[in-house]
């Protein structure tokens, strides 16, 4: 009879789906790794003190005078990404509450509509529409144009929808019931998003919002297009910066030896950020469906 | 009143089961984690009878009836205790194909599971599995639902995708399906609990037609079902949030002259 | 009884403002993106005609058409899903139908792919260089890219496809063990059919997620514009190549153009997951 084939074939395709998933889980692991492998010779013969001491990023002058300061990269990733969040999360969460509370059907479909279209859009097309729109606009306020501001603006656009899918996802898990008893009390639609709406949503906001963070964090291509690529530390929002990842793309394809090196080390910095933001979020997500 | 059920359990004690017993279990237990479903079940059922497991719900009846195929394998955290004898193979050793017992033994179950594919893929796609010659397939399906009384209503278009077929008709095709592997045992999981009472009635003397050709063992909560078509009947009952049969025997004789007193009750409709 | 009118006015004073703000920022997110995408269409479908889309690339890229990076567009998006479909297949089987039997594995697969999810495209690019460029002895090529991106799209495929497979009733399951069907069996010939939508709106999406990325490929399949002659030629991305054209003087509008190619791709493959998200799979497949 063929049914003995039949669990041999099980035992075969068991094993494949083991390799296939074993497979698929080492990527990470190979990432991390050589990472690590090509960053270490950085790590070991320049240290990590001197991404901080050093008194500038000169990364292929002459040999041993070469200087490797990290900091105004890290600051404006960490600044561009502040900036973002600041907007995009409050925006984000009134979009998903326009859709679920104040817009008829219809608006609300084509609302929804368009924020995942927008989601969809890539990130060269975004960089690309803030280089030929909004910087020349952000340039008669303040020459060149190119600057943190509208690194912020372009991440504002590219992580709202991420922030608002995913808040309307939460919003729509609130039970009808208790929207229903906040009504039967006549309160006024202002006070259910405060008293019942928000409380119930914020630890599914929480998370939207640190995924947004993580998006921003490791946007390359818009902010390499809008945000000047000056290395400097900004002291206004009209100054250009060169975040990490837009620093990693303009020098990756001729760096060499200790200069590739380094841009691992930032490599390795941005995956750091990310995973200690996917730990947070997965702490976060295990304690929520705790309660 | 615990200690009447605790002794009643006892009461059911059976020999160890010749070679020639159809189906034995004896001293079987089913739990689910720490929680105990069902406790020391010793039962024969015989070859060519209907045998029909009732009782309160909650006692068990469809946890021992997965145990006798071993889908109880495939519910998480599912353990199965004692020994399950089928026609003299132990089912719970080691090295036997599951496969190959649960094309022996068929399974129906409450609700109409019909594979989302066509009438004829349906019946196809267990006879290709347990290697059925493409040129037998026709034959062998139709042969089936033949035996189910839905050829009429399903030859011209058996093409038509299973799930267009009325909720009788759906578990008619479902019966014709576990009957396309030539089950020697056929276990009927409430059958009729999603059915209307027409589609109830064609499913019940579709069971007294196969009576003797094939042995059935059936879960109902309908007692008056049970009276209409079972030649044998086990009574589950619950002690202690776990279940076990008190008393099982010829269906008229419990019937008639139930010997525990929960089956009297139960059979009164003053229990369970 | 004054204090209460005037905090009931208060309270009112606020519903209105909320109200304002909740319609204004709807309001900005629609102008916004019909700002983006009506500049990009007014500039870009003038530049777009069939030369455009079968010519070659000429004075890199100000003049001539998009047809080689066209080409290597859909090879290295070949390569990344003749990589990304078996194996991703393969994993979502037993995410969902095996992680009972393989706890342990199942959990680290699981949070793997989590972190895997949001490891940034640059940092892609750079173990793609690292890895499959120069250890692997690839070199700059349509190979390298499409293996990286293959990395990339992979949580994505695997998760969507997972969810496709759990959305399917265990009726059937049970059915098929109470027939004695073999797993491989059940698979193929329910299991896989039946979580089909799920399938196709996972590929969409991973195929979405393909053709969007840039900064991936900057370092694995490299900048070349001409014709690719084999997979272990260099070969530019349609997004890399508009990323190019805004770095050279006169390169717009044809930048324009090729964007409103890539959005168009993007939108029609963006309305085909949407769609089978909706109205197959149930709106059971999260899109994130």
């Amino acid at each position: 009879m063929k049914t003995r084939g039949a669990t041999r074939n099980d035992r075969i395709l068991l094993w494949g789906l083991r390799g296939a998933s074993v497979l698929a889980s080492s990527i990470v692991l190979l990432i991390v790794y050589f990472l690590l492998a090509e960053s270490l010779p950085a790590l070991r013969r320049i240290g990590i003190a001197r991404f901080v001491t050093d008194g500038d990023w000169l990364p292929s002058t002459a040999e041993g005078e070469n200087q490797y300061r990290l900091v105004p990269m890290l600051a404006a990733t960490l600044l561009s990404t502040l900036g973002a969040v600041l907007i995009a999360a409050p925006a984000g969460l009134l979009s998903a509450v326009f859709c679920h509370f104040y817009a008829p059907k219809a608006l609300a479909t084509l609302q929804r509509r368009i924020v995942e279209l927008l989601a969809g859009i890539p990130s060269v097309i975004y960089g690309f529409w803030g280089l030929v729109t909004l910087v020349p606009i952000l340039q008669r306020l303040a020459p060149p144009g190119q600057n943190l501001l509208a690194g912020i603006l372009v991440l504002t656009l590219m992580i709202l929808p991420t922030i608002a899918m995913l808040a309307s996802a939460t919003l729509a898990t609130i039970p009808q019931a208790h929207l229903q008893g906040a009504a039967a009390l006549g309160l006024s639609r202002w006070t259910t998003l405060r008293g019942v709406v928000l409380p119930e949503a914020a630890p599914g906001l929480l998370i939207a919002l640190l995924l947004g963070t993580m998006r921003a964090v490791g946007e390359t291509m818009a902010v390499l297009m809008v945000c000047g690529n000056v290395v400097q530390i900004p002291t206004s929002l009209f100054d250009p910066v060169r975040t990490l990842t837009a620093n990693i793309a303009l020098e990756m394809g001729y760096a060499t030896s200790e200069h590739r090196s380094v841009l691992f080390v930032s490599g390795l910095a941005l995956m750091a950020l990310v995973v200690l933001l996917i730990g947070l979020q997965r702490q976060f997500r295990r304690s929520v469906t705790l309660v | 009143m615990s200690d009447c059920c605790f002794e009643a359990c006892q009461s059911q004690r059976l020999p160890d089961p010749e070679d020639e017993t159809f189906l034995a279990v004896r001293n079987l237990s089913v739990h689910y984690g720490a929680k105990v479903a069902l406790e020391s079940v010793d039962i024969d059922i015989q070859r060519g009878r209907v045998t029909a497991l009732i009782g309160p719900s909650g006692c068990g009846k469809t946890s021992f009836l997965f145990t006798l195929n071993r889908l109880s394998d495939l519910i998480p955290g599912c353990g199965v205790g004692g020994r399950v004898r089928f026609e003299g193979t132990e089912i719970y050793s080691d090295g036997v194909d599951i496969g190959l017992l649960r094309a022996n033994i068929g399974m129906v179950f409450q609700k109409p599971n019909l594979f989302p594919v066509s009438i004829r893929k349906n019946l196809y796609l267990p006879l290709r599995e347990h290697g059925c010659p493409v040129n037998q397939l026709d034959r062998r399906s139709e042969e089936v639902l033949r035996e189910v009384g839905l050829w009429s209503e399903v030859s011209d278009r058996l093409d038509a995708s299973a799930h267009s077929l009325s909720g009788g008709q759906q578990q008619r095709l479902c019966i014709a399906r576990a009957l396309t592997l030539r089950p020697k045992l056929l276990l009927m999981d409430e059958p009729c609990s999603s059915l209307d009472p027409m589609a109830t009635d064609v499913i019940e003397r579709l069971i007294l037609k196969m009576r003797g050709e094939y042995s059935i063992v059936i879960v109902t909560h309908n007692l008056a079902q049970a009276q209409r078509i079972a030649d044998d009947v086990a009574v589950f009952w619950c002690h202690d949030e776990s279940g076990c049969v008190i008393e099982s025997g010829h269906a008229e004789a419990v019937f008639r002259a139930p010997k525990q007193p929960d089956t009297v009750a139960y059979l009164a409709g003053q229990r369970g | 009884m004054s204090r209460s009118t005037s905090r009931g006015a208060r309270a009112k004073v606020a519903d209105g403002l909320v109200q304002a703000l909740v319609w204004g920022t709807a309001g900005t997110v629609s102008a916004v993106f019909l700002c983006l995408v009506g500049d990009l269409l007014w500039h870009g479908l003038a530049g777009i005609d069939l030369d455009f889309l079968t010519q070659g690339v000429e004075r890199t890229g100000r003049a001539g058409g998009i047809f080689p990076i066209l080409v290597s567009t859909f090879l290295i998006l070949a390569v990344c899903l003749a990589v990304s479909i078996p194996i991703g297949l393969l994993t979502a089987i037993l995410l969902s139908e095996f992680s009972r039997r393989n706890p342990t594995l199942s959990r680290l697969v699981g949070a793997s792919l989590d972190v895997l999810a949001g490891v940034p495209s640059i940092v892609f690019g750079l173990f793609g260089n690292a890895f499959f460029c120069i250890a692997l002895g690839m070199g700059f090529s349509i190979l390298s890219g499409g293996l990286t991106l293959s990395c990339m799209v992979l949580p994505i495929f695997i998760r969507s496809v997972e969810l496709g497979l759990r959305a399917v009733p265990s009726d059937y399951r049970l059915a098929g063990a109470a027939l004695g069907m073999s797993h491989t069996s059940m698979l193929l010939k329910i299991l896989l059919p039946a979580g089909a939508p799920g399938i196709a709106a996972g590929l969409m999406l991973g195929v979405g997620r393909a053709l969007a990325e840039t900064a991936a490929l900057m370092f694995t399949s490299g900048y070349a514009d001409r014709m690719p002659s084999s997979l272990m030629d260099s070969g530019r991305a349609l997004s890399l190549h508009i990323y190019d054209l805004t770095q050279v003087t006169g390169g717009r509008p044809n930048a324009y153009a090729s964007g409103v190619v890539l959005v168009a791709l993007l939108l029609v493959i963006n309305l085909l997951a949407s769609w089978t998200v909706e109205h197959i799979v149930g709106g059971r497949v999260q899109r994130v």
